[in-house]
């Protein structure tokens, strides 16, 4: 009898509780991401563009209160902004490069129109 | 600027070498295996073998139209027609023709092919001036006013 009447406080709780465990991306960022990948769209041979993918992956980024910094060898090397919208973000560079950023709590990928770059908390 | 602006710029640099060979051709000029590089003051410098010196002049305006160049760096090369064996006359009035170590009249005089003698052509290093062997195997460039194909 007591079951019951347990039962279904039981279901409501627990539907209560776990959504109120679902982090929104705007927790899910916000913390010390590793590059652990960049890739480009299409085939591109530059030396230049060599260089550069292996500064950033060497490289992590910092996402805090709407701001990111990213390092390399302790070193600052960049900085900017993230927002979050209806539970899209966007990651912004200094020079105003928007980045759609899909987070989860394993992977952030940044994804631009010619590369894409994935990390890993660190 | 920081790296992802790097990055980017780097793609699309790079993506920009394709619009390079599509100028180029788009320009009425046959060249293959060229190669572009962009650097970041708006340099853009190429390089690769053609089949003259009047190419090579083509391909060089034809990219100085490109958006985001500010000048054009040629390291082309013409083509080595050596073993062509392709031979010019000398047609000057009556004199012989100055053979001279580079393309231009401010050059030393090296030697001298023989009126209405035959030349080899190595190579058309500039529209107004090739890179000849004389009979007596001088090397060196002459006008192409006085070279008529034999």
């Amino acid at each position: 009898m007591k079951l019951k009447f347990l039962l279904p406080l039981l279901i409501l709780a627990a539907a209560l509780v776990f959504p109120g465990c679902k982090k929104g991306p705007e927790k899910l960022i916000a913390k010390t991401w590793k590059v652990t990948n960049v890739m480009t769209k299409g085939t591109i041979q530059d030396s230049v563009f060599t260089v550069l993918k292996n500064q950033l992956m060497n490289a992590e980024m910092t996402f805090t209160e709407n701001k990111y910094t990213m390092t390399s060898g302790g070193n600052a090397i960049e900085h900017g902004t993230y927002s979050v919208v209806n539970d899209i973000v966007t990651v912004t560079t200094e020079e105003g490069m928007n980045m759609n950023a899909v987070v989860t709590k394993e992977t952030l990928t940044l994804d631009t129109p010619d590369f894409m770059t994935t990390l890993q908390p660190k | 600027m920081g790296l992802f602006d790097k990055l980017s710029k780097a793609v699309t640099t790079a993506k920009e070498k394709t619009d390079y060979n599509t100028l180029v051709t788009a320009s009425g000029i046959k060249a293959t295996d060229l190669k572009y590089s962009m650097s970041t003051d708006g340099i853009l410098t190429v390089s690769g073998i053609v089949a003259d010196g009047a190419t090579r002049e083509a391909i060089v305006a034809a990219l100085k139209k490109a958006e985001g160049v500010k000048e054009v760096k040629s390291l082309l090369e013409a083509e080595d027609l050596t073993e062509k064996r392709i031979m010019m006359k000398v047609v000057t009035r009556s004199s012989n023709l100055n053979i001279r170590k580079g393309p231009g009249t401010e050059f030393d005089i090296v030697g001298k092919a023989a009126h209405h003698s035959n030349v080899q052509l190595l190579k058309k290093t500039y529209p107004k001036w090739y890179l000849i062997k004389s009979e007596n195997g001088i090397e060196g460039y002459c006008s192409t006013d006085y070279l008529a194909q034999v």
